[in-house]
């Protein structure tokens, strides 16, 4: 039975990645993380209806578990490969005919040009920060976060991050 | 036609112990020895868990397994929740958009984008995650550094950029990094 319930929860993963490719190609213009988060979510009720009805038989916590996990392990690849700056380098060496660059150029088109801005831009957008003129500063709630985050890295002995 | 919610002894040992994974991984970050080495303190604090959960199933009658498939249930349990502590310690310890967020919060001042990329990561820069990032490409053995060119190196580099573009490819994924 419990076999079965590991079974269950690898067909409902195969599920979710067949609709996560379709639905990334329908959504391009919508952010990723939220797809994938969502389809995740999505997936799961629906297969465990689907499994109690159709199946003799549904633990629910080795389904959940087996689920879970496969859908955890995609989401830490996914991450690395949505959002890794080492990644998008050596990505943007393999199609450089040379397959060489300056650093110089990887400093400014990366650090200091889109990832950069992006992150700004992104801060803005959920409310973190605010724009005055052309500086930036920090809103209450993006304050908020900041101090929970320094207090994390003290308790934990995090000197610095980056 | 049926919900069965029956719970196996691993997995309820592996719910608990990978609840309060931050234990022992707070315990690490005090050992002088692991002083700022977060990615080791994390995979030794796992590794310090599982060994309690191993022992935990294989000892103690009331949480035993009742065969492979409570084994592997457990272990997937408990190698969920070390994978959400590592995407919360990735975070906090190599976050980027983070510690633009901490270069903010220390200065208590509005900062001009280019004031932000100076005072990123306490004083070192913006141009830090540079220099980090590309050190632990070359100590991968996947690019190596001569004065200020990079040059992606075979086989490593090259198999790992490629893996990195079929993935980009198959996810249908419009822009990345």
């Amino acid at each position: 039975m419990i076999a079965t319930g590991i079974i269950q929860g690898i067909i409902a993963f195969f599920g979710y990645t067949a609709l996560l490719l379709l639905l990334l190609r329908v959504f391009h213009k919508v952010e990723a993380t939220f797809v994938v988060l969502l389809a995740a979510l999505f997936i799961f009720p629906v297969a465990l209806a689907s499994f109690v009805a159709l199946a003799p038989s549904v633990n629910l916590w080795v389904f959940s578990t087996s689920y879970w996990f496969l859908v955890l392990s995609f989401l830490m690849g996914f991450g690395a490969i949505y959002k890794s700056l080492s990644l998008r380098m050596l990505l943007t060496l393999l199609e450089t005919p040379t397959h060489e660059k300056s650093a110089e150029s990887f400093r400014k088109e990366y650090i200091f040009g889109d990832s950069f801005n992006n992150r700004l831009q992104l801060m803005v957008d959920q409310g973190l920060a605010e724009r005055t003129d052309d500086k930036l500063s920090l809103t209450i709630r993006g304050a908020s976060w900041a101090n929970r985050l320094v207090t994390l890295q003290r308790v934990f002995g995090i000197m610095r991050s980056g | 036609m049926m919900i069965d919610f029956s719970m196996p002894g691993p997995l309820l040992v592996a719910l608990v112990l990978g609840f309060f994974l931050p234990i022992p991984l707070w315990f690490m970050t005090r050992l002088s020895s692991l002083r700022e080495r977060n990615p080791v303190q994390f995979l030794y604090a796992v590794i310090l868990t599982f060994g309690v959960w191993f022992l935990t199933v294989a000892f103690v009658p009331m949480f035993a397994a009742g065969g492979l498939e409570d084994w592997l249930v457990g272990g997937m349990a408990l190698a969920g929740g070390a994978l959400v502590y590592l995407e919360i310690w990735g975070l906090m310890s190599r976050g980027y958009t983070l510690s633009v967020i901490a270069a903010l919060h220390e200065a208590r001042r509005p900062l001009t984008p280019d004031e932000i990329a100076r005072n990123y990561r306490g004083g070192d820069g913006l141009g830090w995650i540079m220099r980090h990032r590309l050190g632990g490409l070359e100590a991968a053995g996947m690019v190596t550094l001569d004065d200020d060119r990079v040059t992606l190196q075979a086989p490593g580099g090259f198999f790992v950029a490629r893996l990195y573009r079929l993935c980009i490819q198959v996810l249908g994924l419009r822009s990345t990094g």
